[in-house]
């Protein structure tokens, strides 16, 4: 039942959890990391905090119709990550990047065995459907796999949604939140933390959003709000990538991935004439193969050179292949069926459209996320990251997310066999997160809304931040903008006014989207060079700096309140050129 | 997972060699290769075939078994020591009714197709089951990996066996439980199951249905256990015969078919779904079939939004047959209502009637209500109150007829006994017995091979020298074939109401090492049988000509089938 | 995209505090409405995951395109089975397309065709 507003604080019950392990995020990868620290020791409390319901709970709510990596038997781990560099354009943790190769199948495998469809050839192996991604039917693999985490063992307290991480000193010793059902304000101790809340979307005003019907008409998952960027931000984690944002090609209004038309029937993305300009502009690229942030501007160049609109060319399909991609579309984003029965859209006799996305910060996609360790240990001793939040290697997608949780999850079962049983005194910090929680539900209804605070900021990024309405498009003059208005804003927040649950989760996923989107900035603001166009283009340094052919890292300075912005040298491991995906 | 299952087909000598040719079914069978081993083996019930069954068993150790045979309970007792002993259980055996439903039921070309089609049906059934083991409880048992505490069973169950544990989980209490699986039918995440009800088992089932491969639509028929399941062998019994393509499912209650379980039968192509449960909530399982309309109600709904002919996903009401019931004579009531007062079902009902011009109050029976169990004929102090087959009066003379080993004779009493084509005398001595019946007074009795087949009647009705007055019939499996032996009878000339029945196989099998003793004992029960016990097996023969019921609703519904053509969703 | 809640084919969950379609949303959009029913509490916010839909027991919900990038009006229609969904989409002329998609791997997979 849904709580409505406040008279005081004290009205507020408690619930404090102790655990072993506390994973922050019951998606794909953090269920994988709650299942492997169960199979290494079942002994172990591990607890999922999760704020909605991990049956369905992030990316893979509607479901997947392929996992993007999947080594094929004759590739190597060095042969993906090979590839992997040189679609982020050179720059991704190497070391980081072949530990996920060598174990990206086993988390795929163990779907398949707990009941995930997987298509097949003929020789009974799956079936590829480009170089490195294989078709499954994943409708169902999130019920799936929240059915097998609970068999585990592992304690699901759905929910209830994370606010901040718990200290000892340094050491991070669980996280604090509140449980948008039962209005309770909880703190879950654990040894050690992985937090696996997903990406951030939202960040940036969306084209479809008309204020009105479709403001969550975007592609990620809107529901994952960057909360575990935030935290960490808030924290003093170092974090690092994030202005190598994640802006795709989708299918125009509806925001669905193309993947599943271009890569697996192969159809090519043609302009308004009718040309293949990824083939005829793009060829020193790679053409159809460019990485993907070419992929990105190119069609959106295209509109600015006024040979628009945009198509992917489905008119060569059969009947067989237009049946079998609606079937694709209908297990992962049903509803795109559905957008083209509304438009009444013929596909082999029309083609799709298709526009650039808004950008979101996405771990799994490109590199922004927490800087690790080798160990999956973010900066803060204790607190582990794992999916779309860790940072540092692009192009993880699903398996890759997943053999991450496995990883993440090694790390800190190792990390607590080493630091014993916690003795500290949480009070202060539990009675200071508890009023910034609730403050919201206690404040003065003259206030602001969430939502105006959150469409604000989203026209704000989307205007000065290079928002899709600006082609993606940016320069140091505009961003500085941007930074003071965000920066406005988030002294503004003790405005923010809530009336029931549901509206003090959408006040605080606007509070962590505001701290992702400054640092975001800072990270923008930083790299005065254009090194992946589209997902970053500098109207005002368009050109690569190879002095900055490095990591760009950011850390809150908790006694300044300042972001320090800093860099990381890159290092190769797997030899050859590093912008080529091949040998 | 039972991965090597083994069918074993009975080749019972009756018409099966007309009809189904046994040896090209398993032929067929052994290339399929889910199925490990196929046996044929001749009168699975009798002691040869009973250990030639225990010896495959025993040598094959299959995890799953499937049985095509007569569906005589005779069967059912007789093999499942041997299941037992080799640790099958329950759920990793079925036994699919090859004499019922394809020998009796199924008309024309296909039936050996058909047959197969039941077979692979009963081997996907057990393929997709799990251990026995794991299914020891005899109550509903709910999957918590996945229940997500919607209580919806609590609110369905219509026994309140549903309580919440300490964290909201739905837990049930194993007294109160009956297993009408209306849980099962209503959770909307198919986390429940019953022993021997499992949505993966069914569903597996029915998506294994392929139909006889001609144009017939197939129809996936649900039949309840205590109602539509029985009234359905009766039928066939009858003769009545089954659409070619009608598959049958037995549930516990039209409330345990789970909206999952229609939506894959339609999915896997079949044509229609018939839900055959009972009319307006006459039910012992109270609620059973209201829930069942409604969830039905809603699916064909969506069915319609989906513009997909929602007839095709039917319900239909079987009205209750009236028992036979309590019988409570008018005259001897006295009014007291004795009854009413043990009656343990409140099937009790006073009412005031004219007698001989005067009003009184007398005891009925609610026949809905009404279970037969008696307990009001032995309390009523008048003896007004009698069960129809088991009056004071027919009791008595049986138990007359024991003592003095004699029958009142009407002059003309006939037994009829079969000897299972030539099989029965190897273990029950037919001369002894026939010397018995003629020393205590019968007239005639008449040994005959497969009494199930019309022919044998034809026999008897030559052979019979005088028309009997009374008549006993001992064979196989009174109460499933009674009727169809009735039937036959009638046939010939013979008016059936006049006969009672034994069952001479089952009896025999009892003792079947002594021939003697097994005679003696089958004795005792045409003796008694012939001095008043169950004179019918409690159905009415239709009149000729008249169609039955179920077969004007069952034509009905095949033709509207028919005339939808094929279901959309077949690939 | 938005769920639309089919009055007469919701039945509250019988009751529930907690109805399905509230348990599994992941945007927390689902809610019991004072007249006992469900109703999507941000249409707006939806992000037409069908979690919702696929979970209703009652078959109550549907999606509905918002017109802003849809016309009026087409429908998707998902049936559950046990390990099979089966989806009907009729387009805004009526055109019914029809899709039986596997979900969950079963025992039995392969269609044996032994004869
Ligand atoms: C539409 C779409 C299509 C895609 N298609 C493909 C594809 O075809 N192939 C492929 O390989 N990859 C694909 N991906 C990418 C892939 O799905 C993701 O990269 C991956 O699943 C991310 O896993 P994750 O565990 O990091 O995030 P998620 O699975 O999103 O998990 C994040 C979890 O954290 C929870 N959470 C968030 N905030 C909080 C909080 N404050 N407190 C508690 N819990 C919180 C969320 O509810 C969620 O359960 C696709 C992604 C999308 C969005
Ligand atoms: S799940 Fe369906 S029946 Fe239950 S409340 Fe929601 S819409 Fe109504
Ligand atoms: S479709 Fe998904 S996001 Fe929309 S209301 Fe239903 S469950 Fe929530």
């Amino acid at each position: 039942m849904t709580q409505s507003r406040l008279n005081n604080l004290d009205e507020i019950r408690e619930e404090h959890l102790e655990a072993d392990i506390l994973i922050i995020g019951g998606g794909n990868a953090g269920c994988f990391a709650a299942i492997e620290a169960k199979k290494i020791n079942s002994k172990l409390k591990v607890i999922i905090m999760e704020k909605a319901h991990i049956d369905r709970s992030g990316c893979l709510a509607g479901g997947m119709d392929a996992i993007n990596t999947y080594l094929p038997k004759d590739k190597t781990p060095e042969d993906l990550v090979r590839w992997s560099r040189a679609q982020a354009g050179g720059l991704l943790r190497e070391d980081l990047a072949l530990e996920i190769s060598r174990c990206l199948n086993e988390p795929i495998e163990e779907w398949e065995r707990w009941g995930l469809p997987i298509k097949k050839n003929d020789n009974g192996d799956a079936k590829y459907r480009g170089q490195w991604d294989i078709s499954i039917q994943g409708s169902e693999m999130k019920p799936i796999l929240a059915e097998k985490t609970r068999e585990m063992g592992v304690e699901v307290v759905n929910r209830v949604v994370a606010t901040n991480l718990l200290f000892d000193g340094e050491k991070v010793v669980g996280a604090m939140g509140f449980g948008v059902r039962d209005g309770k304000f909880y703190s879950i101790k654990g040894k050690a933390t992985i937090v696996a809340t997903g990406g951030a979307s939202g960040l940036y005003k969306p084209y479809t959003n008309d204020g009105n019907d479709s403001h969550h008409q975007i592609w990620y998952c809107p529901f994952d709000t960057g909360t575990g960027y935030a935290m960490g931000i808030r924290a003093g984690a170092e974090m690092t990538t994030f202005e190598m944002r994640w802006a795709a090609v989708r299918t125009k209004d509806f925001n669905g991935p193309i993947d599943t038309i271009s890569v697996c029937y192969k159809t090519p993305m043609v302009n308004a004439k009718g040309e293949k300009f990824l083939a005829e502009r793009y060829a020193e690229y790679g053409g159809d193969k460019a990485p993907r942030y070419i992929r990105a501007s190119a069609p959106m160049e295209e509109v600015l050179a006024g040979r628009g609109p945009i198509y992917v060319d489905t008119r060569q399909m059969t009947p067989e292949q237009i049946k079998e991609m609606k079937t694709d579309y209908l297990n992962e984003r049903p509803s795109f069926v559905l957008y083209l029965a509304a438009n009444g859209h013929d596909i082999g006799k029309e083609p799709i459209e298709v526009y650039g996305s808004d950008p979101y910060i996405v771990g799994g996609h490109t590199a922004s996320g927490y800087w690790l360790d080798k160990n999956w240990q973010t900066t803060l001793p204790g607190l582990f990251a794992c999916g779309d939040v860790a940072g540092g290697v692009p192009n993880k997608f699903v398996g890759g997310c997943g053999a991450e949780g496995l990883l993440s999850a090694r790390g800190a079962v190792t990390y607590i066999e080493r630091i014993g049983e916690l003795h500290c005194d949480l009070t202060e910090q539990l009675s200071a997160e508890k009023a910034r929680i609730f403050s919201p539900l206690l404040a003065n209804e003259d206030g602001v809304l969430p939502r105006w605070m959150e469409e604000k900021m989203q026209r704000i990024m989307d205007e000065y931040a290079g928002g899709v309405h600006q082609f993606y498009r940016m320069n140091e003059e505009r961003l500085d903008n941007a930074l003071r208005h965000i920066r406005k804003m988030k002294k503004q927040v003790s405005f923010l006014y809530a009336k029931d649950l549901h509206e003090l989760m959408l006040a605080h996923e606007v509070i962590d989207r505001l701290d992702v989107a400054e640092v975001l900035i800072y990270h923008l603001k930083y790299r005065k060079e254009t090194r992946w166009p589209g997902w970053q283009t500098r109207m005002d340094y368009p050109e690569k700096d190879s002095a900055l052919d490095c990591f760009v890292n950011s850390k809150l300075n908790r006694d300044t309140g300042e972001v320090e912005v800093f860099t990381r040298p890159y290092d190769q491991i797997v030899p050859g050129d590093r912008y080529k995906p091949t040998l | 997972m039972p991965n090597s299952v083994d069918v074993v087909l009975c080749h019972c000598q009756e018409d099966s060699s007309v009809r189904l040719d046994l040896e090209r079914l398993a032929e067929k069978l052994s290339k399929n290769k889910k199925i490990s081993r196929v046996y044929v083996v001749e009168h699975l019930c009798s002691m040869a075939g009973t250990k030639k069954f225990a010896e495959i068993v025993q040598n094959d150790q299959p995890s799953g078994l499937v049985v095509g045979a007569c569906a005589a309970e005779t069967l059912h007792q007789r093999l499942s020591p041997c299941i037992r002993k080799a640790g099958l259980g329950e759920q990793t055996c079925a036994t699919v009714p090859l004499r019922e439903l394809i020998l009796w039921s199924y008309r024309g070309e296909n039936v050996l197709q058909a047959a197969r089609d039941l077979i692979k049906m009963a081997v996907s059934k057990i393929r997709n089951g799990v251990d026995s083991a794991s299914r020891t409880a005899r109550s509903a048992m709910i999957n918590y990996l996945k229940c997500d505490k919607c209580k919806r069973c609590m609110e369905e169950c219509p026994t309140g066996a549903y309580s919440l544990n300490s964290e909201g989980y739905p837990q049930v209490n194993q007294d109160l439980c009956q297993c009408c699986g209306i849980c099962v039918g209503g959770c909307p995440i198919q986390c429940i199951s019953l022993p021997d009800l499992r949505i993966e088992e069914l569903s597996s089932e029915i998506r294994a249905t392929k139909g006889d491969g001609s144009e017939e639509p197939i129809v996936m028929t649900f039949c309840c256990e205590p109602l539509t399941y029985p009234a359905l062998m009766k039928e066939i019994g009858l003769g009545t015969s089954l659409p070619p393509n009608m598959r049958i499912i037995r549930v516990p209650c039209m409330g345990a078919v789970n909206a999952a379980l229609i939506n894959d039968a339609l999915a896997s192509g079949v044509d229609g779904v018939l839900l055959l449960g009972c009319e307006h909530g006459s039910c012992q399982i109270r609620q059973g079939d209201i829930l069942a309309k409604q969830r039905l109600e809603n699916l064909r709904e969506t069915l319609t939004r989906m513009m997909f002919e929602n007839e095709r996903a039917q319900y239909l009401g079987w009205p209750e047959e009236k028992r036979p019931g309590i019988f409570v004579d008018p005259e001897l009531c006295n009014g007291c209502l004795t009854c009413r007062q043990v009656c343990p079902f409140d099937a009790v009902v006073p009412s005031k009637i004219l007698i001989k011009g005067k009003e009184r109050l007398v005891s009925e029976r609610d026949p809905q209500a009404c279970r037969s169990c008696g307990i009001c004929a032995a309390n009523c102090p008048s003896g007004a109150c009698q069960p129809s087959h088991f009056s004071d009066v027919q009791l008595l003379n049986a138990m007359d007829a024991l003592c003095s080993n004699t029958v009142k004779t009407s002059g003309s009493d006939t037994a009829v006994l079969c000897n299972c084509s030539g099989k029965l005398e190897q273990y029950l001595d037919f001369e002894q017995l026939e010397e018995s019946l003629y020393r205590c007074g019968f007239n005639q009795v008449l040994v005959e091979d497969r009494l199930c087949s019309e022919h044998a009647w034809q026999d008897v009705r030559k052979r019979l020298s005088t028309y009997p007055a009374h008549g006993v019939i001992a064979a196989c499996a009174k109460d499933l074939f009674g009727i169809r032996m009735q039937k036959h009878q009638k046939n010939v000339g013979l008016e059936p109401d006049q006969w009672s029945f034994v069952d001479l196989w089952e009896k025999t099998m009892i003792c079947p090492y002594d021939r003697s003793a097994a005679a003696e004992l089958c004795f005792q029960d045409v003796l008694a049988a012939l001095a008043g016990l169950p004179r019918t097996n409690g159905s009415q023969l239709p009149e000729d000509g008249e169609e039955t019921l179920f077969q004007q609703q069952i034509g009905l519904y095949a033709k509207t089938i028919r005339s939808l053509g094929p279901n959309p969703l077949k690939q | 995209m938005a769920p639309k809640v089919l009055l007469n084919k919701c039945d509250g969950c019988k009751a529930e505090k907690e109805p399905l379609c509230e348990q599994i949303c992941p945007g927390d959009l689902m809610t019991l409405g004072t007249n006992g029913k469900a109703i999507c509490r941000d249409p707006r916010d939806c992000w037409d995951c069908m979690s919702c839909i696929k979970i209703c027991p009652q078959g109550a919900i549907e999606t509905r395109v918002p017109y802003q990038i849809g016309y009026h009006e087409a429908k998707l229609i998902p049936m559950m089975g046990t390990n099979r969904i089966t989806w009907t989409c009729i387009d805004i002329e009526g055109n019914v397309e029809r899709f039986v998609v596997k979900n969950h791997n079963e025992v039995d997979d392969d269609n044996d065709d032994d004869d």
